[in-house]
Protein backbone atom coordinates (compact mmCIF):
# COMPACT_ATOMS: atom_id res chain seq x y z
CA UNK A 1 0.00 0.00 0.00
CA UNK A 2 1.32 3.42 -1.10
CA UNK A 3 -0.30 5.73 1.38
CA UNK A 4 -0.84 4.45 4.53
CA UNK A 5 -1.83 5.85 8.02
CA UNK A 6 1.72 7.73 8.88
CA UNK A 7 2.20 8.59 4.90
CA UNK A 8 -1.48 10.23 5.66
CA UNK A 9 -0.66 12.40 8.70
CA UNK A 10 2.74 13.62 6.58
CA UNK A 11 0.44 14.84 4.19
CA UNK A 12 -1.77 15.92 6.38
CA UNK A 13 0.51 17.99 8.34
CA UNK A 14 2.42 19.19 4.90
CA UNK A 15 -1.14 20.23 3.04
CA UNK A 16 -2.55 21.79 6.70
CA UNK A 17 -5.34 19.88 6.23
CA UNK A 18 -7.31 18.25 9.62
CA UNK A 19 -8.18 14.92 8.31
CA UNK A 20 -11.42 13.67 10.42
CA UNK A 21 -11.28 10.43 11.98
CA UNK A 22 -13.99 8.67 10.30
CA UNK A 23 -12.78 10.42 6.68
CA UNK A 24 -9.23 8.52 7.07
CA UNK A 25 -10.57 4.45 5.58
CA UNK A 26 -12.23 5.81 3.15
CA UNK A 27 -9.14 8.32 1.84
CA UNK A 28 -6.87 6.15 2.07
CA UNK A 29 -8.47 4.00 -0.10
CA UNK A 30 -9.41 6.58 -2.54
CA UNK A 31 -5.94 7.83 -2.77
CA UNK A 32 -4.61 4.47 -2.89
CA UNK A 33 -6.53 3.71 -6.14
CA UNK A 34 -5.33 6.94 -7.57
CA UNK A 35 -1.83 6.23 -7.01
CA UNK A 36 -1.85 2.79 -8.84
CA UNK A 37 -3.49 4.60 -11.67
CA UNK A 38 -0.90 7.33 -11.53
CA UNK A 39 1.99 4.60 -11.29
CA UNK A 40 1.36 3.90 -15.23
CA UNK A 41 3.61 6.49 -16.01
CA UNK A 42 6.28 4.42 -14.43
CA UNK A 43 6.32 2.04 -17.01
CA UNK A 44 7.75 4.65 -19.32
CA UNK A 45 10.80 5.20 -19.98
CA UNK A 46 11.40 8.61 -20.96
CA UNK A 47 14.75 9.75 -19.18
CA UNK A 48 16.28 12.01 -22.22
CA UNK A 49 12.92 13.66 -22.77
CA UNK A 50 12.64 17.65 -21.59
CA UNK A 51 10.34 18.32 -18.96
CA UNK A 52 7.28 20.18 -19.97
CA UNK A 53 5.63 22.95 -17.28
CA UNK A 54 3.90 25.29 -19.39
CA UNK A 55 1.90 24.15 -22.48
CA UNK A 56 2.88 27.70 -24.48
CA UNK A 57 6.73 27.64 -24.56
CA UNK A 58 8.17 31.16 -23.78
CA UNK A 59 4.80 33.02 -23.69
CA UNK A 60 5.57 35.00 -20.45
CA UNK A 61 4.42 38.49 -21.06
CA UNK A 62 5.33 40.73 -17.82
CA UNK A 63 3.84 44.27 -17.65
CA UNK A 64 5.51 47.19 -17.05
CA UNK A 65 7.46 47.00 -13.61
CA UNK A 66 5.15 49.89 -12.51
CA UNK A 67 2.52 50.35 -9.27
CA UNK A 68 -0.77 50.08 -10.00
CA UNK A 69 -3.21 50.60 -7.52
CA UNK A 70 -6.50 49.07 -8.72
CA UNK A 71 -7.93 48.02 -5.61
CA UNK A 72 -7.13 49.61 -2.16
CA UNK A 73 -6.38 48.14 0.84
CA UNK A 74 -10.01 49.04 2.51
CA UNK A 75 -12.02 47.10 -0.62
CA UNK A 76 -9.29 43.94 0.10
CA UNK A 77 -10.05 43.84 3.46
CA UNK A 78 -14.13 43.46 3.43
CA UNK A 79 -13.42 39.82 2.26
CA UNK A 80 -12.33 38.91 6.02
CA UNK A 81 -14.27 39.90 9.05
CA UNK A 82 -11.33 39.97 11.61
CA UNK A 83 -8.89 43.60 10.93
CA UNK A 84 -8.06 46.05 12.38
CA UNK A 85 -6.14 48.98 11.78
CA UNK A 86 -4.89 47.90 7.99
CA UNK A 87 -4.28 44.68 9.43
CA UNK A 88 -5.57 40.69 9.40
CA UNK A 89 -5.96 39.47 12.87
CA UNK A 90 -4.77 36.31 13.64
CA UNK A 91 -4.49 34.23 17.05
CA UNK A 92 -1.77 35.10 19.29
CA UNK A 93 1.73 34.01 17.66
CA UNK A 94 3.97 35.31 20.08
CA UNK A 95 3.22 35.01 24.40
CA UNK B 1 -42.46 33.79 -29.92
CA UNK B 2 -40.80 31.36 -27.40
CA UNK B 3 -37.89 34.27 -26.43
CA UNK B 4 -36.15 31.86 -24.48
CA UNK B 5 -35.59 28.57 -27.21
CA UNK B 6 -33.62 31.19 -29.46
CA UNK B 7 -30.19 30.89 -30.47
CA UNK B 8 -27.57 33.79 -29.31
CA UNK B 9 -27.35 34.72 -33.03
CA UNK B 10 -31.41 34.91 -32.89
CA UNK B 11 -31.76 36.85 -30.48
CA UNK B 12 -28.93 39.57 -31.56
CA UNK B 13 -30.74 39.97 -34.45
CA UNK B 14 -34.04 40.21 -32.86
CA UNK B 15 -33.30 42.96 -30.45
CA UNK B 16 -31.18 44.74 -33.81
CA UNK B 17 -34.10 44.50 -35.62
CA UNK B 18 -36.52 45.51 -32.51
CA UNK B 19 -38.86 42.62 -32.45
CA UNK B 20 -38.53 42.06 -28.89
CA UNK B 21 -36.82 43.95 -26.04
CA UNK B 22 -33.58 42.99 -23.67
CA UNK B 23 -36.62 43.87 -20.89
CA UNK B 24 -38.96 41.25 -22.56
CA UNK B 25 -35.84 38.54 -23.05
CA UNK B 26 -34.53 38.88 -19.53
CA UNK B 27 -38.16 38.70 -17.87
CA UNK B 28 -39.18 35.55 -20.05
CA UNK B 29 -35.71 33.80 -18.95
CA UNK B 30 -36.90 34.48 -15.11
CA UNK B 31 -39.94 33.02 -15.71
CA UNK B 32 -38.27 30.37 -16.91
CA UNK B 33 -35.42 29.70 -13.89
CA UNK B 34 -38.22 30.23 -11.35
CA UNK B 35 -40.24 27.47 -12.83
CA UNK B 36 -37.26 24.82 -13.47
CA UNK B 37 -35.62 25.72 -9.48
CA UNK B 38 -35.40 21.86 -8.92
CA UNK B 39 -32.73 21.63 -11.44
CA UNK B 40 -30.46 23.52 -8.72
CA UNK B 41 -28.39 25.40 -11.21
CA UNK B 42 -27.93 28.85 -9.84
CA UNK B 43 -25.77 29.36 -6.65
CA UNK B 44 -26.76 33.25 -6.78
CA UNK B 45 -29.34 35.05 -9.32
CA UNK B 46 -29.65 38.69 -9.08
CA UNK B 47 -32.96 38.95 -11.36
CA UNK B 48 -33.84 43.16 -10.14
CA UNK B 49 -30.49 44.22 -11.39
CA UNK B 50 -30.73 42.33 -14.95
CA UNK B 51 -33.95 43.93 -15.53
CA UNK B 52 -32.72 47.01 -14.51
CA UNK B 53 -29.53 46.41 -17.03
CA UNK B 54 -32.14 45.58 -19.74
CA UNK B 55 -33.96 48.59 -19.68
CA UNK B 56 -30.85 50.65 -19.99
CA UNK B 57 -29.86 48.67 -22.70
CA UNK B 58 -33.25 48.63 -24.56
CA UNK B 59 -32.95 52.67 -23.82
CA UNK B 60 -29.48 52.51 -25.74
CA UNK B 61 -29.97 50.21 -28.24
CA UNK B 62 -27.60 50.72 -30.91
CA UNK B 63 -28.50 49.19 -34.34
CA UNK B 64 -25.16 50.52 -35.66
CA UNK B 65 -23.03 47.24 -34.50
CA UNK B 66 -24.41 44.38 -35.42
CA UNK B 67 -21.98 42.03 -33.41
CA UNK B 68 -23.10 43.97 -29.86
CA UNK B 69 -23.83 41.49 -27.37
CA UNK B 70 -25.90 44.59 -25.89
CA UNK B 71 -28.85 43.61 -24.10
CA UNK B 72 -28.19 40.01 -24.51
CA UNK B 73 -28.44 37.78 -20.94
CA UNK B 74 -26.19 35.20 -19.86
CA UNK B 75 -24.75 33.06 -17.36
CA UNK B 76 -21.34 32.83 -15.59
CA UNK B 77 -19.78 29.91 -14.30
CA UNK B 78 -19.46 30.37 -10.74
CA UNK B 79 -15.59 30.26 -10.58
CA UNK B 80 -15.25 33.96 -12.42
CA UNK B 81 -14.90 36.60 -9.91
CA UNK B 82 -17.92 39.19 -10.21
CA UNK B 83 -17.27 42.42 -8.13
CA UNK B 84 -19.50 42.51 -5.14
CA UNK B 85 -21.47 39.50 -6.24
CA UNK B 86 -20.29 35.78 -4.17
CA UNK B 87 -17.94 33.89 -6.12
CA UNK B 88 -18.12 30.40 -4.58
CA UNK B 89 -16.74 28.29 -6.71
CA UNK B 90 -18.91 25.76 -5.42
CA UNK B 91 -17.18 25.64 -2.26
CA UNK B 92 -18.02 25.94 1.66
CA UNK B 93 -14.78 27.94 1.35
CA UNK B 94 -16.18 30.63 -0.40
CA UNK B 95 -19.38 30.68 0.11
CA UNK B 96 -18.78 34.07 2.25
CA UNK B 97 -16.87 35.33 -0.58
CA UNK B 98 -17.67 39.01 -2.31
CA UNK B 99 -14.32 39.64 -4.94
CA UNK B 100 -13.14 43.05 -4.24
CA UNK B 101 -12.89 43.07 -8.16
CA UNK B 102 -14.43 41.49 -11.80
CA UNK B 103 -12.59 38.84 -13.45
CA UNK B 104 -11.55 40.26 -17.33
CA UNK B 105 -13.71 38.16 -19.02
CA UNK B 106 -16.82 39.01 -16.87
CA UNK B 107 -15.50 42.89 -17.37
CA UNK B 108 -15.37 42.24 -21.54
CA UNK B 109 -18.83 40.73 -21.69
CA UNK B 110 -20.06 43.27 -19.17
CA UNK B 111 -18.34 45.98 -21.69
CA UNK B 112 -19.95 43.85 -24.63
CA UNK B 113 -23.10 44.88 -22.94
CA UNK B 114 -24.71 41.59 -21.99
CA UNK B 115 -26.50 40.98 -18.58
CA UNK B 116 -25.58 38.40 -16.32
CA UNK B 117 -28.52 36.81 -14.90
CA UNK B 118 -26.64 34.94 -12.51
CA UNK B 119 -23.67 32.55 -11.25
CA UNK B 120 -23.76 28.75 -12.35
CA UNK B 121 -23.39 25.47 -9.82
CA UNK B 122 -20.19 23.63 -9.99
CA UNK B 123 -17.59 20.95 -8.82
CA UNK B 124 -15.88 22.10 -5.79
CA UNK B 125 -12.81 24.29 -7.47
CA UNK B 126 -13.98 22.65 -10.51
CA UNK B 127 -12.51 19.36 -9.53
CA UNK B 128 -15.41 16.73 -10.83
CA UNK B 129 -16.87 15.18 -13.75
CA UNK B 130 -20.72 14.93 -12.28
CA UNK B 131 -21.13 18.43 -10.42
CA UNK B 132 -21.81 15.90 -7.23
CA UNK B 133 -18.76 17.76 -5.59
CA UNK B 134 -20.29 21.00 -5.23
CA UNK B 135 -21.28 22.68 -1.56
CA UNK B 136 -24.68 23.40 -3.12
CA UNK B 137 -25.54 19.68 -4.41
CA UNK B 138 -25.67 18.52 -7.84
CA UNK B 139 -27.12 19.94 -10.87
CA UNK B 140 -29.27 17.89 -12.47
CA UNK B 141 -29.25 17.84 -16.55
CA UNK B 142 -32.41 19.31 -17.54
CA UNK B 143 -32.76 16.17 -20.59
CA UNK B 144 -33.14 13.82 -17.61
CA UNK B 145 -33.07 14.97 -14.10
CA UNK B 146 -31.64 11.48 -12.91
CA UNK B 147 -28.41 12.04 -14.84
CA UNK B 148 -25.74 14.45 -14.54
CA UNK B 149 -25.15 17.28 -16.63
CA UNK B 150 -21.65 16.70 -16.56
CA UNK B 151 -19.02 19.27 -14.68
CA UNK B 152 -16.94 20.44 -13.70
CA UNK B 153 -19.41 23.69 -15.61
CA UNK B 154 -22.52 21.54 -14.96
CA UNK B 155 -24.51 24.29 -13.90
CA UNK B 156 -23.10 26.47 -17.35
CA UNK B 157 -24.59 23.81 -19.44
CA UNK B 158 -27.62 22.68 -17.40
CA UNK B 159 -28.42 26.94 -17.89
CA UNK B 160 -28.19 26.41 -21.82
CA UNK B 161 -30.00 23.33 -21.86
CA UNK B 162 -32.89 24.41 -20.01
CA UNK B 163 -33.34 27.48 -21.35
CA UNK B 164 -32.02 29.72 -19.21
CA UNK B 165 -29.90 31.70 -21.09
CA UNK B 166 -28.48 31.58 -24.89
CA UNK B 167 -25.00 31.02 -24.14
CA UNK B 168 -22.73 30.78 -20.82
CA UNK B 169 -19.51 30.90 -19.67
CA UNK B 170 -17.45 28.23 -18.51
CA UNK B 171 -14.01 26.53 -17.71
CA UNK B 172 -11.51 23.88 -19.09
CA UNK B 173 -9.15 21.66 -16.87
CA UNK B 174 -9.52 18.59 -18.02
CA UNK B 175 -12.83 18.66 -20.00
CA UNK B 176 -14.76 20.70 -17.99
CA UNK B 177 -16.81 22.57 -21.00
CA UNK B 178 -16.57 19.67 -23.40
CA UNK B 179 -18.18 16.83 -21.20
CA UNK B 180 -20.95 18.83 -19.54
CA UNK B 181 -21.65 20.50 -23.34
CA UNK B 182 -21.53 16.68 -24.76
CA UNK B 183 -23.77 15.30 -21.92
CA UNK B 184 -26.79 18.24 -22.64
CA UNK B 185 -26.29 18.17 -25.83
CA UNK B 186 -24.85 21.34 -26.47
CA UNK B 187 -21.81 23.16 -28.07
CA UNK B 188 -18.87 24.46 -26.16
CA UNK B 189 -15.20 25.58 -26.76
CA UNK B 190 -12.05 25.35 -24.75
CA UNK B 191 -9.67 27.73 -26.73
CA UNK B 192 -6.25 27.62 -26.67
CA UNK B 193 -4.19 27.94 -23.68
CA UNK B 194 -3.42 32.09 -23.05
CA UNK B 195 -6.22 32.86 -25.86
CA UNK B 196 -8.45 34.33 -23.05
CA UNK B 197 -7.29 35.77 -19.91
CA UNK B 198 -7.52 33.86 -16.34
CA UNK B 199 -7.25 37.23 -14.44
CA UNK B 200 -10.44 36.40 -11.75
CA UNK B 201 -11.11 33.10 -13.05
CA UNK B 202 -10.49 31.21 -9.55
CA UNK B 203 -7.44 29.10 -10.27
CA UNK B 204 -7.61 25.16 -10.17
CA UNK B 205 -4.46 23.78 -11.98
CA UNK B 206 -3.02 27.08 -13.74
CA UNK B 207 -1.05 25.67 -16.61
CA UNK B 208 -4.20 24.06 -17.56
CA UNK B 209 -6.82 26.27 -16.91
CA UNK B 210 -8.54 28.02 -19.91
CA UNK B 211 -12.26 29.41 -20.26
CA UNK B 212 -14.62 29.08 -22.50
CA UNK B 213 -17.91 29.19 -23.83
CA UNK B 214 -20.97 26.42 -23.86
CA UNK B 215 -24.00 27.36 -26.33
CA UNK B 216 -26.61 25.81 -28.43
CA UNK B 217 -24.41 25.65 -31.14
CA UNK B 218 -21.05 26.28 -32.67
CA UNK B 219 -21.94 29.67 -34.58
CA UNK B 220 -22.89 31.39 -30.97
CA UNK B 221 -19.78 29.85 -29.48
CA UNK B 222 -17.81 31.97 -32.00
CA UNK B 223 -19.45 35.31 -31.21
CA UNK B 224 -19.52 34.81 -27.68
CA UNK B 225 -15.85 33.46 -27.77
CA UNK B 226 -15.25 36.91 -29.98
CA UNK B 227 -15.48 39.09 -27.19
CA UNK B 228 -13.81 37.58 -24.19
CA UNK B 229 -10.68 36.84 -25.92
CA UNK B 230 -7.57 38.71 -26.48
CA UNK B 231 -4.39 39.77 -24.22
CA UNK B 232 -4.76 40.65 -21.14
CA UNK B 233 -1.68 42.62 -19.38
CA UNK B 234 -2.98 41.39 -16.05
CA UNK B 235 -2.31 37.84 -16.92
CA UNK B 236 1.42 37.34 -17.71
CA UNK B 237 0.67 33.79 -19.34
CA UNK B 238 -2.33 35.59 -21.78
CA UNK B 239 -1.31 35.33 -25.54
CA UNK B 240 -0.08 38.28 -27.20
CA UNK B 241 -2.19 37.81 -30.85
CA UNK B 242 -4.49 39.22 -32.63
CA UNK B 243 -8.39 38.15 -32.24
CA UNK B 244 -9.54 36.78 -35.31
CA UNK B 245 -13.17 37.80 -36.33
CA UNK B 246 -14.07 33.93 -35.04
CA UNK B 247 -17.69 34.80 -36.27
CA UNK B 248 -17.02 35.57 -39.45
CA UNK B 249 -14.54 32.72 -39.79
CA UNK B 250 -16.94 30.42 -38.43
CA UNK B 251 -19.07 30.56 -41.79
CA UNK B 252 -16.36 30.94 -44.28
CA UNK B 253 -15.05 29.59 -47.46
CA UNK B 254 -11.62 30.07 -47.04
CA UNK B 255 -10.44 27.02 -45.01
CA UNK B 256 -8.68 24.10 -46.54
CA UNK B 257 -9.31 20.86 -44.22
CA UNK B 258 -8.07 17.78 -43.48
CA UNK B 259 -9.22 16.25 -40.29
CA UNK B 260 -7.06 13.89 -38.37
CA UNK B 261 -8.76 10.45 -37.26
CA UNK B 262 -7.62 7.73 -34.60
CA UNK B 263 -10.47 4.75 -35.46
CA UNK B 264 -7.34 2.15 -34.35
CA UNK B 265 -7.12 3.77 -31.24
CA UNK B 266 -11.16 4.26 -30.84
CA UNK B 267 -11.58 0.64 -31.82
CA UNK B 268 -9.02 -0.60 -29.24
CA UNK B 269 -11.68 0.52 -26.08
CA UNK B 270 -13.78 -2.58 -27.66
CA UNK B 271 -17.00 -0.73 -27.12
CA UNK B 272 -19.32 -1.13 -29.69
CA UNK B 273 -21.15 1.81 -29.29
CA UNK B 274 -18.07 4.24 -29.12
CA UNK B 275 -16.76 3.04 -32.53
CA UNK B 276 -20.12 2.66 -33.89
CA UNK B 277 -20.44 6.79 -33.28
CA UNK B 278 -16.89 7.88 -34.37
CA UNK B 279 -17.68 5.95 -37.71
CA UNK B 280 -20.67 7.55 -38.14
CA UNK B 281 -19.00 10.78 -37.13
CA UNK B 282 -16.09 9.94 -40.11
CA UNK B 283 -19.29 9.33 -42.80
CA UNK B 284 -20.47 12.50 -42.13
CA UNK B 285 -17.14 14.01 -42.86
CA UNK B 286 -17.00 11.91 -46.02
CA UNK B 287 -20.47 13.93 -46.79
CA UNK B 288 -19.18 16.92 -46.52
CA UNK B 289 -16.27 16.02 -48.64
CA UNK B 290 -13.86 17.35 -46.24
CA UNK B 291 -10.79 15.36 -46.36
CA UNK B 292 -10.13 13.24 -43.56
CA UNK B 293 -6.40 11.21 -42.71
CA UNK B 294 -5.38 8.57 -40.00
CA UNK B 295 -2.83 10.05 -37.32
CA UNK B 296 -1.48 8.66 -34.70
CA UNK B 297 -1.63 9.66 -31.13
CA UNK B 298 0.51 7.02 -28.93
CA UNK B 299 0.76 8.41 -25.63
CA UNK B 300 -3.16 9.56 -25.52
CA UNK B 301 -3.78 6.79 -23.12
CA UNK B 302 -1.21 8.12 -20.92
CA UNK B 303 -2.91 11.33 -20.44
CA UNK B 304 -5.13 10.40 -17.51
CA UNK B 305 -1.93 9.78 -15.10
CA UNK B 306 0.14 12.27 -16.29
CA UNK B 307 -3.11 14.62 -15.61
CA UNK B 308 -3.48 13.57 -12.16
CA UNK B 309 -0.24 14.36 -11.40
CA UNK B 310 0.02 17.58 -12.78
CA UNK B 311 -3.30 18.96 -12.09
CA UNK B 312 -3.63 18.08 -8.11
CA UNK B 313 0.18 19.36 -8.28
CA UNK B 314 -1.03 22.86 -9.47
CA UNK B 315 -4.00 22.76 -7.35
CA UNK B 316 -1.66 21.66 -4.11
CA UNK B 317 -0.11 24.54 -4.49
CA UNK B 318 -2.84 27.22 -5.59
CA UNK B 319 -5.47 26.37 -2.91
CA UNK B 320 -2.80 27.00 -0.49
CA UNK B 321 -4.17 30.09 -0.65
CA UNK B 322 -7.28 29.43 1.65
CA UNK B 323 -5.76 29.80 4.98
CA UNK B 324 -8.50 31.19 6.96
CA UNK B 325 -7.15 34.77 7.61
CA UNK B 326 -6.98 36.90 4.08
CA UNK B 327 -10.52 35.77 2.72
CA UNK B 328 -13.04 32.42 2.79
CA UNK B 329 -13.85 30.30 5.61
CA UNK B 330 -12.49 30.74 8.70
CA UNK B 331 -12.52 28.18 11.37
CA UNK B 332 -14.09 28.88 15.10
CA UNK B 333 -13.01 28.00 17.97
CA UNK B 334 -9.27 27.58 17.75
CA UNK B 335 -6.21 27.26 19.80
CA UNK B 336 -3.61 28.64 17.73
CA UNK B 337 -2.31 30.43 14.34
CA UNK B 338 -1.82 26.56 13.06
CA UNK B 339 -4.84 25.26 14.68
CA UNK B 340 -6.28 28.06 12.75
CA UNK B 341 -5.13 26.93 9.40
CA UNK B 342 -5.67 23.20 9.55
CA UNK B 343 -9.71 23.72 10.83
CA UNK B 344 -10.64 26.03 8.40
CA UNK B 345 -9.13 24.27 5.46
CA UNK B 346 -10.44 20.72 6.98
CA UNK B 347 -13.51 22.39 7.60
CA UNK B 348 -13.72 24.42 4.57
CA UNK B 349 -12.48 22.30 1.47
CA UNK B 350 -15.09 19.34 0.71
CA UNK B 351 -13.52 15.55 0.47
CA UNK B 352 -12.65 15.56 -3.56
CA UNK B 353 -10.67 18.85 -3.36
CA UNK B 354 -8.81 16.85 -0.42
CA UNK B 355 -8.75 13.94 -1.62
CA UNK B 356 -6.99 16.10 -5.01
CA UNK B 357 -4.21 18.51 -2.65
CA UNK B 358 -3.44 15.06 -0.88
CA UNK B 359 -2.77 13.99 -3.91
CA UNK B 360 -0.65 16.68 -5.46
CA UNK B 361 1.07 17.47 -2.15
CA UNK B 362 2.38 13.79 -2.36
CA UNK B 363 3.76 13.77 -5.90
CA UNK B 364 5.42 17.05 -4.64
CA UNK B 365 6.83 15.51 -1.38
CA UNK B 366 10.45 14.46 -1.13
CA UNK B 367 11.39 11.90 -2.32
CA UNK B 368 8.88 11.80 -4.87
CA UNK B 369 8.84 14.81 -6.86
CA UNK B 370 11.11 13.09 -9.22
CA UNK B 371 9.15 9.88 -9.77
CA UNK B 372 5.55 11.97 -10.08
CA UNK B 373 5.84 15.26 -10.83
CA UNK B 374 9.01 15.67 -12.82
CA UNK B 375 8.21 12.24 -14.88
CA UNK B 376 4.69 13.56 -15.59
CA UNK B 377 5.82 16.29 -16.92
CA UNK B 378 8.28 14.32 -19.07
CA UNK B 379 5.41 12.65 -20.68
CA UNK B 380 3.42 15.82 -20.62
CA UNK B 381 5.86 16.49 -23.41
CA UNK B 382 5.95 13.34 -25.26
CA UNK B 383 1.91 14.07 -25.73
CA UNK B 384 2.12 17.34 -26.41
CA UNK B 385 5.01 16.23 -29.16
CA UNK B 386 2.76 13.72 -30.46
CA UNK B 387 0.42 16.65 -31.65
CA UNK B 388 3.42 18.82 -33.12
CA UNK B 389 3.62 15.39 -35.81
CA UNK B 390 -0.14 15.37 -36.17
CA UNK B 391 -0.68 18.44 -36.62
CA UNK B 392 2.01 18.40 -39.69
CA UNK B 393 -0.63 16.43 -41.59
CA UNK B 394 -3.96 18.10 -40.54
CA UNK B 395 -5.70 20.86 -39.37
CA UNK B 396 -7.80 19.36 -36.70
CA UNK B 397 -7.72 15.73 -35.20
CA UNK B 398 -11.51 14.18 -34.24
CA UNK B 399 -12.12 12.08 -31.18
CA UNK B 400 -15.45 11.45 -29.09
CA UNK B 401 -16.00 13.77 -26.48
CA UNK B 402 -16.58 10.96 -23.79
CA UNK B 403 -16.57 7.23 -23.87
CA UNK B 404 -20.67 7.39 -23.02
CA UNK B 405 -23.35 9.29 -22.42
CA UNK B 406 -24.63 11.27 -19.44
CA UNK B 407 -24.35 8.56 -16.69
CA UNK B 408 -27.25 8.38 -13.38
CA UNK B 409 -26.22 10.87 -10.19
CA UNK B 410 -24.67 9.02 -7.58
CA UNK B 411 -23.93 6.04 -9.96
CA UNK B 412 -20.24 6.29 -9.82
CA UNK B 413 -18.57 6.01 -6.44
CA UNK B 414 -14.63 4.63 -7.61
CA UNK B 415 -12.31 7.69 -8.30
CA UNK B 416 -10.61 6.58 -10.78
CA UNK B 417 -13.95 5.55 -12.81
CA UNK B 418 -14.90 8.95 -12.51
CA UNK B 419 -11.69 10.04 -13.69
CA UNK B 420 -11.63 8.16 -16.77
CA UNK B 421 -14.70 10.38 -17.81
CA UNK B 422 -12.20 12.73 -19.11
CA UNK B 423 -9.57 10.36 -20.95
CA UNK B 424 -10.65 12.18 -24.54
CA UNK B 425 -10.42 15.45 -23.29
CA UNK B 426 -7.68 15.70 -21.27
CA UNK B 427 -5.08 15.34 -23.73
CA UNK B 428 -5.85 18.85 -25.37
CA UNK B 429 -5.38 20.48 -22.06
CA UNK B 430 -2.09 19.17 -21.65
CA UNK B 431 -1.22 20.45 -25.38
CA UNK B 432 -2.74 23.87 -24.66
CA UNK B 433 -4.88 23.51 -27.74
CA UNK B 434 -7.88 24.66 -28.56
CA UNK B 435 -10.91 21.99 -28.91
CA UNK B 436 -14.70 22.18 -29.22
CA UNK B 437 -17.20 19.55 -28.32
CA UNK B 438 -20.08 18.84 -30.85
CA UNK B 439 -23.69 17.27 -30.66
CA UNK B 440 -23.54 14.36 -32.28
CA UNK B 441 -25.34 10.85 -31.77
CA UNK B 442 -27.24 9.57 -28.60
CA UNK B 443 -27.35 7.03 -26.33
CA UNK B 444 -29.90 5.52 -24.24
CA UNK B 445 -31.83 8.68 -25.09
CA UNK B 446 -29.36 10.65 -24.06
CA UNK B 447 -26.88 12.94 -26.55
CA UNK B 448 -23.27 12.15 -27.29
CA UNK B 449 -20.62 14.94 -28.53
CA UNK B 450 -17.80 14.23 -31.18
CA UNK B 451 -14.69 16.61 -30.42
CA UNK B 452 -12.64 18.24 -32.33
CA UNK B 453 -8.99 19.45 -31.41
CA UNK B 454 -7.19 22.24 -33.23
CA UNK B 455 -3.73 23.37 -33.19
CA UNK B 456 -2.19 26.05 -31.02
CA UNK B 457 -4.44 29.41 -31.78
CA UNK B 458 -6.24 27.91 -34.80
CA UNK B 459 -9.87 28.62 -33.51
CA UNK B 460 -10.86 29.92 -36.98
CA UNK B 461 -10.28 26.61 -38.02
CA UNK B 462 -11.25 24.67 -35.73
CA UNK B 463 -14.82 26.81 -35.54
CA UNK B 464 -15.22 26.41 -39.13
CA UNK B 465 -15.13 22.53 -39.48
CA UNK B 466 -16.90 21.79 -36.23
CA UNK B 467 -19.32 24.53 -37.78
CA UNK B 468 -19.61 22.70 -40.84
CA UNK B 469 -19.66 18.96 -39.16
CA UNK B 470 -22.91 20.46 -36.97
CA UNK B 471 -24.64 21.80 -39.93
CA UNK B 472 -24.32 18.61 -41.90
CA UNK B 473 -25.31 18.32 -45.16
CA UNK B 474 -26.79 21.03 -46.89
Amino acid sequence: MTINDKTLENLSKLSKIKIDDNLKDKLKEDLNLTMNMIDEINKIDCDQIEELSHPIKDNFNLREDKVSRDINRESLQKTSNKTEDGFYLVPKVIE
Amino acid sequence: MDLETLTLQEQIEGLREKKFSSVELVENYISVIENNENLNVFVSTDFEKAIAKAKKSDESNNSQNNMTLNGIPMVHKDIFCTQGIKTSCGSKMLDNFYPPYSATVVEKLEQAGSICLGKANMDEFAMGSSNETSFYGAVKNPLNIKKTPGGSSGGSAAAVAANFSSFSTGTDTGGSIRQPASFCGLAGIKPTYGRVSRYGMIAFASSLDQGGILAKNIKDTAIALQFISGYDSKDATSIKAEVPNFSEDCESDKFDHTVGLVTNLINSFGDEDLSNNYSKAIERLKKLKIKTKEVELPNLELSLPVYYVIAPAECSANLSRYDGIRFGYRAENVDNLEDLYFKSRGEGFGNETKKRILIGTYCLSSGFYDAYYKKAQKIRSLISSDFVNAFKDVTSIMLPTTSGEAFDLGSITDPVEMYKQDIFTIPANLGGLPATSVPFGEKNKMPLGIQFIGNILEESSLLNVSNKFQLGEK
